[in-house]
Parts: structure tokens; C-alpha cells; sequence
């Protein structure tokens, strides 16, 4: 293999010892990012939780949405309507 | 997730292994103290992962050049944006990034102008080269040492090795 003398006074550098405050940054570093994903597990669940909830008390309202046109003010609006009062009325 | 203590004990025998390797491949004591850290939060989150096909070891050597690449890479983009903005922005000069500065503190004060002078070569050959050569020549590893680190056969070890000095000679003698 080809020599090369220039690299030899690579080989004179010394090893040298890490800073000693690094493994407290390490710990650091690895904390927040538990505590973030931890954090943001929580929320989803509670977001699900309440998506979920939300849905099932709408069923069990027979509750539905639909749009009525509001002559007075120009506009659709989205009013929530109960299906068996409806029937009744009709 | 592993537990504190033997996190403790992986970081503690191999901290000094990873922050030379991290100087010897950056060569700056700043940017290696930013990738050891990176370095062990890695090995803190797969090691569950390592599967003890290779030595721990070997496996932190590699976790490390994998680190230290992405670094490299990210800092390289950088350096290309502030390249492109200046264009567009005359009296930006001042804030523009610097070049890489040259801070390795086990270089001898009477080496430093040639080490730096040889670290600007090896820089400019191409990844593998540069890797081959950083652990051969600096970190004293044999071929089979290398090839482990690096998942390559000997051979490829051998012939990026070889590259690496003919590329070097030719920057040399320009």
C-alpha cells in the first residue's frame, strides 16, 4: 500500500479527556424529549377521549346537524336538530 | 429505556472514545462536545435495538461516524444557505457563517499548522475515504477493525484506503 509521510504527524495527536459537565448535557438532552412525548400522548388521549364522548352523546341524543337558510339575516345556518322531534312536528 | 446506572457505566467507558473520535473527525472541540452528545442520547434510545451482532464497541464507533456525518451534512447546508443569501444581500459579509475552525486541543502547538494543513485535505475526499483514513491513521484500527465499524469487507477497506492516499498525494503536490 502506498505510504504516505505527510499523515505520520497525524499519528502525534494526543487523546484528550471529554469535559466532565457533558454527561449532565446528555441528561439533559435525553429528558425533555421523554417529557414531550409523554406530554403529547397525554393530550391525544384526552382528545380522543372527548372526540369519542362527544359522539356517543350525540347518538344517544338522536342529534343531527343541518342547514337552514336564514332569510332575516342572508345566511345558511347550521342549527342542531333532534331526528324524533322532527318526526313529531311533521 | 435503559437504566440509569448502566447508562452511567456505557457512558462513562466510552465518553473519551467517542469525543476523540469526534475531534479527529471535526476537528473542533465545540462541534464535538455538540455530536457526543447526540452520540449517547442515540445510544440511550436504541439500545434496546442493538441486537450484540457486533461489540458495543464497535457499535458506538458507528453510531459516532453516523453522528458526525449528519453533522457534518447539516452544517455543509448551512454553509450554502449563508452562501446564497449573501449573494443577495451585499453588507451581509459579518453574518455570514465562518469557516470551520481549526480547535483541537491534542493537537501539539508546534504541530497545529501542519495537522490543520493535512485536516484540510483529508476534508475534501469523499465520505468513506475520509472515514477509512480518520480511523486507520488516528484511531490506529486495524483493517478488520474498520471494516466492522464500517460494514464493509476488508477488501473495500484495503481499497478505499488506497484511494484515499493517491487522492491525497494529488492534493498534495498541486
Amino acid at each position: 500500500m502506498d505510504s504516505l509521510n505527510e499523515l505520520e504527524v497525524l499519528q502525534k495527536i494526543q487523546k484528550v479527556a471529554a469535559p466532565t459537565d457533558l454527561y449532565h448535557k446528555v441528561c439533559a438532552g435525553i429528558k425533555p424529549s421523554q417529557q414531550v412525548s409523554s406530554t403529547l400522548s397525554i393530550a391525544a388521549s384526552i382528545a380522543f377521549f372527548l372526540l369519542a364522548a362527544t359522539n356517543i352523546w350525540f347518538v344517544s341524543q338522536n342529534l343531527t346537524t343541518q342547514q337552514e337558510y336564514d332569510a332575516d339575516n342572508g345566511y345558511y345556518e347550521t342549527i342542531l336538530s333532534n331526528d324524533s322531534n322532527q318526526l313529531y312536528n311533521e | 429505556m435503559l437504566e440509569e446506572s448502566s447508562f452511567k457505566n456505557i457512558y462513562d467507558t466510552y465518553i473519551d472514545m467517542v469525543y476523540n473520535l469526534c475531534l479527529n473527525y471535526l476537528q473542533n472541540s465545540s462541534d464535538a462536545e455538540d455530536v457526543c452528545q447526540n452520540v449517547f442520547i442515540k445510544v440511550h434510545q436504541h439500545i434496546k435495538q442493538f441486537e450484540g451482532k457486533s461489540s458495543l464497541k464497535t457499535w458506538i464507533y458507528r453510531v459516532t461516524i453516523n453522528q458526525c456525518h449528519d453533522f457534518t451534512k447539516a452544517k455543509k447546508r448551512k454553509k450554502r444557505f449563508g452562501n446564497i443569501v449573501s449573494l443577495f444581500q451585499e453588507n451581509i459579509a459579518d453574518s455570514t457563517l465562518p469557516l470551520p475552525d481549526f480547535n483541537h486541543p491534542g493537537v501539539l502547538l508546534e504541530d497545529k499548522e501542519a495537522v490543520a494543513a493535512i485536516f484540510n485535505k483529508i476534508n475534501k475526499l469523499p465520505t468513506n475515504q475520509k472515514t477509512a483514513i480518520v480511523l486507520k491513521t488516528i484511531e490506529g484500527m486495524s483493517q478488520k477493525e474498520i471494516a466492522e465499524v464500517m460494514e464493509i469487507s476488508t477488501k473495500a477497506v484495503e481499497s478505499l484506503l488506497s484511494r484515499a492516499r493517491s487522492g491525497l498525494k494529488k492534493m498534495l503536490n498541486k
